[in-house]
């Protein structure tokens, strides 16, 4: 617990809806969506945008504002409920699940600001949507009661269905201190610049967000190193994700959508692959093929190993913020470790199914392809990059503290 | 452009090249030879976090029946580009031959372009012309890179016809006499 005083009475108390158990309710809520979702999947992606009529209905789902607090009318779900949506709709479609997922952070990380900006935001709009990127802008000039903010944003995804954006800013602080922050900038006063012509996940509209001497008040910056420690703005400490570990569930909350998509590949290879003859070979059937039992088995492990894993993180997470504090130095890493590690697990698991599946599935008519170049893309984002995420967790274990990353 | 233009031999006069002239890499010499094709003449209309805009597009064309497509191409650097964009529907209007004005107008420098002109919002709120004769109204279906231009195809969701008129057709840098 931070800043609270001896017997003040805690604020948003309320903590259904939270704790470490799934909201099954909330997941059928997705799963119901998924044809829907499917049916637009193609249009999506060739649009490079969510069609609106998929938003429009994910919003009217209410899968929009997971970890909005309820005083707001959100849900104040807990982490291990929010992967599992996204994985969900991104069962459906690896863009909107992208989409999905980083809107709900983003929103999540805006609720978390001071009680002023957290009014300017909600109370103004309890369905406000966030986006967002912690990269600072190219100007942040200390002007009264604010800063005069310029710059460009490259994939800010999601952009095309927010209403405010929390944006990374360089503030002016004291010799030697971290000066980044984060900027809540209502939609009103960016432009959205289409550079998001990509291979995979083409549809989540992660274009760049460009600002023109936007005066942002104290009020709606908050520190991003405040953050990383959990010590957030928001006054609400009763609240389960007032303590989430903010680089923990925004590192993790990234491969969500991979889950989603190992579940698809795996459905589709299981309901076309069976009898499909193995071609130049005596099998007429490939379920009857050793090679591809041994390759489908070998992806459907992996999927489960990176679906273990994230229950695993995702109960870290909602354990250590129910107890009001952040996971230990070696569980951020170990979570960032397996951040990484579920990406690397579920593009591998696709690459043998698509294998499994034969040439036929890079066709572009082919479901299976634009899966492959989803998970492709999305694996590689710089928050999830294994490699990185090993040495860092690596380094913690053999004792050497001196981090090269957030955790 | 007078009605003898028309009837003269168009390949005697230009289509004899020299060699530079021939250079299809020289925008001039392209853009010459291409204005030879006759182009419809349409206003692309949408509304933009809750402000009109338009823009005068002089390559439209059908796509497909099945979907319902029609697309159009935008150079990239084009200002009203960024603000179509964030639109999730557009208007496409098409000219009919006593309104080159319209063309003008929405050729004329943003702010001013939809002053003076008459207008109703489609089923979406977009801009659609009074005196347009069709007005298509879309979907985003497919945005493509191609050169120095934005490809927009859109899905066709409603259509009304306004006016039987002859079309508005751009011809070797002038409106054609119909």
């Amino acid at each position: 617990m931070t800043n609270l005083l001896e017997g003040t009475p805690t604020l948003g108390a309320e903590k259904a809806g939270a704790g470490v158990e799934v909201d099954t309710e909330l997941v059928a809520r997705a799963t119901a969506l998924v044809p829907l979702i499917r049916e637009h999947a193609q249009e999506t992606s060739e649009a490079r945008r969510v069609v609106p009529e998929v938003m429009t209905a994910i919003e009217e789902s209410g899968l929009l504002n997971l970890f909005v607090p309820k005083r707001y009318g959100g849900h104040g779900a807990n982490m291990a409920t929010a992967v599992q949506v996204i994985s969900e709709v991104s069962r459906a479609d690896g863009s909107t699940g992208w989409a999905v997922s980083l809107l709900n952070v983003c929103t999540w990380f805006a609720t978390t600001f001071s009680e002023n900006a957290q009014e300017e935001i909600f109370g103004a709009n309890p369905n406000a949507k966030v986006c967002g990127i912690f990269t600072p802008g190219s100007k942040s000039e200390r002007v009264e009661g604010g800063y005069l903010v310029s710059g460009r944003w490259p994939y800010s995804s999601g952009s095309f269905a927010a209403d405010w954006a929390t944006l990374g800013i360089a503030i002016d602080v004291a010799e030697g201190e971290d000066p980044r922050a984060l900027a809540a900038i209502p939609s009103s006063a960016w432009t959205i610049d289409p550079t998001w012509y990509v291979t995979g996940m083409k549809g989540s509209g992660s274009d760049t967000i460009v600002v023109e001497d936007h005066f942002v008040p104290d009020h709606m910056v908050q520190r991003f190193p405040d953050m990383r420690e959990a010590n957030f703005l928001t006054p609400y400490t009763g609240e389960q994700n007032s303590h989430m570990a903010f680089i923990p569930v925004a590192a993790l909350i990234l491969v969500a959508p991979q889950l989603g998509l190992a579940r698809h590949a795996l459905e589709r290879t299981r309901s076309s692959l069976p009898d499909k003859p193995v071609a130049y070979s005596v099998y007429t059937a490939a379920k009857n093929s050793p090679t591809h039992q041994i390759g489908v088995a070998n992806a459907a492990t992996k999927f489960h190993l990176a679906e273990l894993l994230m229950k695993q993180a995702c109960l870290d997470i909602d354990t250590n913020a129910a107890e009001g504090h952040l996971p230990t130095m070696e569980v951020r890493g170990r979570i960032r470790n397996d951040t990484g590690v579920v990406a690397e697990l579920v593009k591998d698991g696709i690459d043998a199914l698509l294998t499994a599946n034969g040439a036929g599935s890079f066709a572009d008519a082919n479901t299976m392809s634009r899966i492959w170049r989803d998970a492709e893309i999305a694996g590689r984002h710089a928050y999830v990059s294994p490699e990185v995420g090993k040495e860092v967790y690596g380094k913690l274990l053999l004792g050497n503290n001196d981090l090269t990353m957030d955790l | 452009m007078s009605q003898s233009t028309l009837t003269r031999n168009i390949a005697s006069e230009d289509i004899q090249m020299t060699d530079e002239s021939a250079d299809p890499t020289n925008p001039a010499n392209l853009r010459h030879v291409l204005s030879h094709v006759p182009t419809s003449v349409v206003v692309v209309t949408a509304m933009a976090r809750g402000v009109p805009v338009g823009l005068t597009v002089g390559s439209f064309s059908s796509v497909s029946l099945d979907p319902p497509l029609v697309n159009f191409f935008i150079d990239l650097k084009s200002r009203t580009w960024l603000k179509l964009n964030e639109a999730n529907t557009f208007t496409v209007n098409v000219l009919g031959k006593d309104h080159e004005h319209l063309c003008r107008a929405f050729s004329r420098p943003s702010a001013d372009r939809f002053e003076g002109i008459e207008w109703s919002p489609s089923p979406s709120g977009n801009p659609v012309l009074r005196e347009a004769s069709v007005a298509l109204e879309c979907s985003r279906y497919k945005i493509e890179i191609l050169g120095d231009h934005v490809q927009v195809v859109g899905r066709v969701r409603a259509m009304q016809a306004q006016a039987p008129d002859l079309p508005l057709v751009f011809y070797r840098g002038a409106f054609l006499k119909l």
